[in-house]
């Protein structure tokens, strides 16, 4: 039995004592008195947390991980030059902005739904079903993102085998990524084994093998083996360009809210969420970022655009030859296998705190009888993810996902601002952002002004989303009242 | 502050999956303050609360039937209700919160007549002989007494560790005519209490500190439940004092130590 776990107390959370319900459990929000490994309900039930700072860390890391480093540096490099290291930069400081608003709230309602559960708590029932479903469908354009990801690895593999040229003629992108998007969604519903290691583990393999290349790659970029570098003009598409091009590579970042999703459920609560999503943004920010610099430097960014979505493949093979380009194509595999699956759980977390608050129907958070999951929700994320994989295009499927991200993250800040103003009895958390209010007023101005970068049928693609949930709020539950939520919220 | 004299013994119970505590073992712990920790493990594709939703009315409703029948044999009876994705850690944590002398690892008890009780030196003795008493009060239960010496020479000793351990017990209230004593000479211990509990029905031991060997087959009592296909009554070891390394790297349980007591 684990016997590390017997926490000391952090930041002033008590244990409960001797089963008696926590005479403090705060009624205005139906949290439960939260302790560091419990959650204590009025009815005295307890829901025990079971996820470290290392499963937080794996979660934020190993949502995020998957594209920035697999998918975009082609795609980046051809919109901005080597420039797009800033967009990545930027796009991490976008990130810290909201992470450190998201962590606050997250200690203040460290509950299942994340994002959905703060602004409608915060905003009200409207805003929060937007958001809600926004978070669902986000994540489901995510998903996709991840998986068209994956089948391209997949080829990428197939071709280094050699047998690309015998199925050439399928459309081997759809297949691939429909048929393992179909595989995962089975696996979360039917599964029960335990993923939070699996997932732990991927992500240190990962971390593992990104090391030694980034590392490598740097020192080679630098000059120490002898290389010539590219040369070529840090902007050459301008300035412009390193914002767009942050826009559209601001996806790499969708993952470190994910880890509000599972609030209810990490241990020491008012340490570890804020470690976990400042955290994993500061580690992948940083990957990112080199990540770039070496990639150009080794090819030039025509070259590297032309390399397409695994053009890191191509980085990693010049500089450590056929067995740098296997172990990142495998770690391709992984990080998008890991990012998908990390979303297509978020998302069905999402579902299920819309269906608890009522604004959608209840049958959506049933739970499987024979495998204990919630197969409806899941099924509602897997469904929708594998359509998009088989009609998307990897851009507008990042951009739509980004987008409805966005819009959640500045209205989080916006929540932040309006529960720090209001100030409800209930409003204690154990995380405080620092530099209040500049940094949620520049988070919020900073996530709706990346929404004005994108492309038009991306955000033609959000909005329609965004107001379809308006419309859905307004027929179908528009009477609702928030546990817990005084009338005037 | 409780009582000294009170022995206090978990009994996790996978609430919602049919596990149900023999009649005998009812009985057995009814001298004692039983802890009943209804849980219910749930995939992590699953929020708790989620589960606590949909679940929670049936625990109780299965929670109470327990509850009655602890207090009918004449227990002592405090519950606790918990969902989780880890039932190793639930255990874990409500065995300290609810500072528990003993852990039941429940296996299927047709009858419950004579109880083993493996005594070592450098474990916890005294919360032993406490437990054992408990148990050991029936009229109708024999408790043996037994000692894996390592070697011929070692013998002697056990012997008389094993008589120490009788006399507290009989202090305790136990009748001395139930308490029997073996020493045996072996060189895998554990082996020979396995051969030893074979005609017993019951285990009483002790916790042993976490080895590494532990970590990877199994602690001995697990592994004892496994193998006997009884009962165990695993008595807990006193916290360490300082064993604070439980920082953050803890993501979850150990890995496959746990024989599902279900």
């Amino acid at each position: 039995m684990s016997d590390g776990n017997d926490g000391g107390s952090v930041l002033g959370a008590d244990p409960p004592d001797g089963g008696e319900p926590v005479g403090d459990a705060d009624p205005a929000v139906d949290v439960g008195a939260a302790a560091d490994e419990v959650t204590v309900l009025e009815s005295g039930t307890e829901l025990e947390r079971t996820i470290g700072l290392r499963g937080g860390l794996a979660i934020g890391i190993g949502t995020m991980v998957g594209a920035g480093i697999f998918v975009f540096p082609g795609l980046a490099a051809g919109q901005a030059g080597p420039a797009a290291a800033l967009s990545f930069a930027l796009g991490a400081v976008i990130a810290l902005l909201v992470a450190l608003p998201t962590s606050e709230l997250a200690t203040a309602m460290p509950k299942s739904g994340g994002a959905y559960y703060f602004i409608s708590r915060g905003m009200g029932s409207a805003f929060g079903a937007v958001v809600g479903i926004g978070l669902w469908l986000g994540l489901v354009f995510a998903s996709a993102f991840y998986l068209v990801g994956f089948a391209q690895y997949a080829i990428a593999v197939l071709a280094e085998l050699g047998a690309a040229s015998m199925v050439s003629d399928l459309p081997l992108v759809a297949v691939l990524g429909v048929g393992f998007g179909l595989v995962l969604t089975a696996l979360s519903m039917f599964g029960t084994e335990n993923a939070t290691k699996l997932q732990n583990g991927i992500v240190s393999l990962l971390l593992g093998i990104l090391l030694v290349f980034l590392v490598y790659g740097s020192l080679d970029t630098l000059g120490l083996f002898g290389r010539q570098t590219v040369p070529e003009e840090f902007m050459p598409y301008g300035t412009f360009s390193i914002f767009t091009t942050a826009a559209l590579v601001f996806t790499s970042y969708l993952g470190f809210a994910q880890v509000a999703t599972v609030a209810g459920e990490i241990t020491k609560p008012g340490r570890n969420l804020p470690l976990a999503m400042v955290g994993s943004v500061v580690v992948v920010g940083v990957l990112y970022v080199v990540t770039i610099l070496v990639s150009t430097g080794a090819f030039g960014s025509t070259q590297l655009t032309s390399f397409g979505e695994t053009a890191i493949v191509e980085v990693a093979r010049s500089y450590l030859g056929f067995p740098g380009a296997v172990a990142i194509l495998l770690a391709g595999l992984l990080a998008t296998v890991s990012s998908a699956n990390a979303s297509i759980l978020s998302s069905s977390r999402a579902l299920y705190a819309l269906s608890r608050d009522a604004l959608v129907p209840p049958q959506l958070a049933r739970i499987n009888l024979r495998y204990g999951t919630p197969h409806v929700a899941l099924a509602l994320v897997g469904g929708p993810t594998v359509v998009l994989v088989a009609v998307g295009r990897t851009e507008v499927l990042a951009e739509v996902a980004s987008f409805l991200h966005l819009v959640t993250y500045g209205l989080i800040c916006v929540a932040l601002i309006a529960l720090r103003r209001s100030n409800p009895a209930w409003y204690d958390p154990s995380f405080r952002v620092p530099g209040y209010p500049v940094v949620p007023v520049l988070g919020a101005l900073a996530s709706f002004s990346l929404v004005a970068f994108m492309q038009p049928l991306s955000q033609a693609v959000g909005v329609v989303v965004a107001l379809a949930a308006l419309a859905w709020y307004f027929i179908y539950a528009r009477d609702v009242r928030l546990k817990g939520v005084s009338s005037d919220a | 502050m409780r009582n000294s004299d009170d022995v206090r013994v978990l009994v996790p119970v996978a609430v919602l999956e049919g596990q149900v505590i023999p009649d005998q073992l009812t009985r057995l712990l009814s001298g004692t303050t039983v802890v009943i920790l209804a849980y219910h493990e749930i995939p992590e594709q699953t929020a708790p609360e989620q589960a606590r939703e949909q679940f929670e009315p049936k625990a109780r409703e299965e929670l109470d039937e327990l509850v009655s029948v602890f207090e009918a044999a004449g227990a002592t009876v405090e519950t606790r209700l918990v969902f989780t994705h880890d039932a190793d850690q639930t255990m874990e944590r409500i065995a300290t919160e609810a500072d528990c002398d003993a852990v039941l690892l429940s296996n299927p008890a047709p009858i419950i007549d004579r109880v083993i009780v493996p005594i070592k030196e450098d474990i916890n003795l005294e919360t032993i002989t406490k437990v054992a008493a408990a148990v050991g009060r029936h009229e109708d239960i024999e408790l043996t007494l037994f000692h894996a010496a390592e070697e011929d020479a070692a013998v002697s000793d056990g012997e008389d560790l094993l008589s120490e351990v009788a006399n507290e017990l009989a202090a305790l209230g136990v009748c001395r005519e139930h308490i029997s004593r073996v020493v045996v000479v072996a060189q895998n211990p554990l082996q020979a209490l396995i051969e030893a509990a074979d005609d017993h029905d019951v285990v009483v031991m002790g916790e042993e500190k976490p080895t590494l060997r532990g970590r990877l087959f199994g602690e001995t009592s697990d592994r004892v439940a496994e193998q006997t296909v009884g009962p165990v009554l695993v008595v807990r070891r006193p916290l360490d004092t300082e064993s604070d390394d439980s920082d953050e790297l803890d993501a979850s349980g150990d890995p496959g130590d746990n024989a599902d007591p279900a």
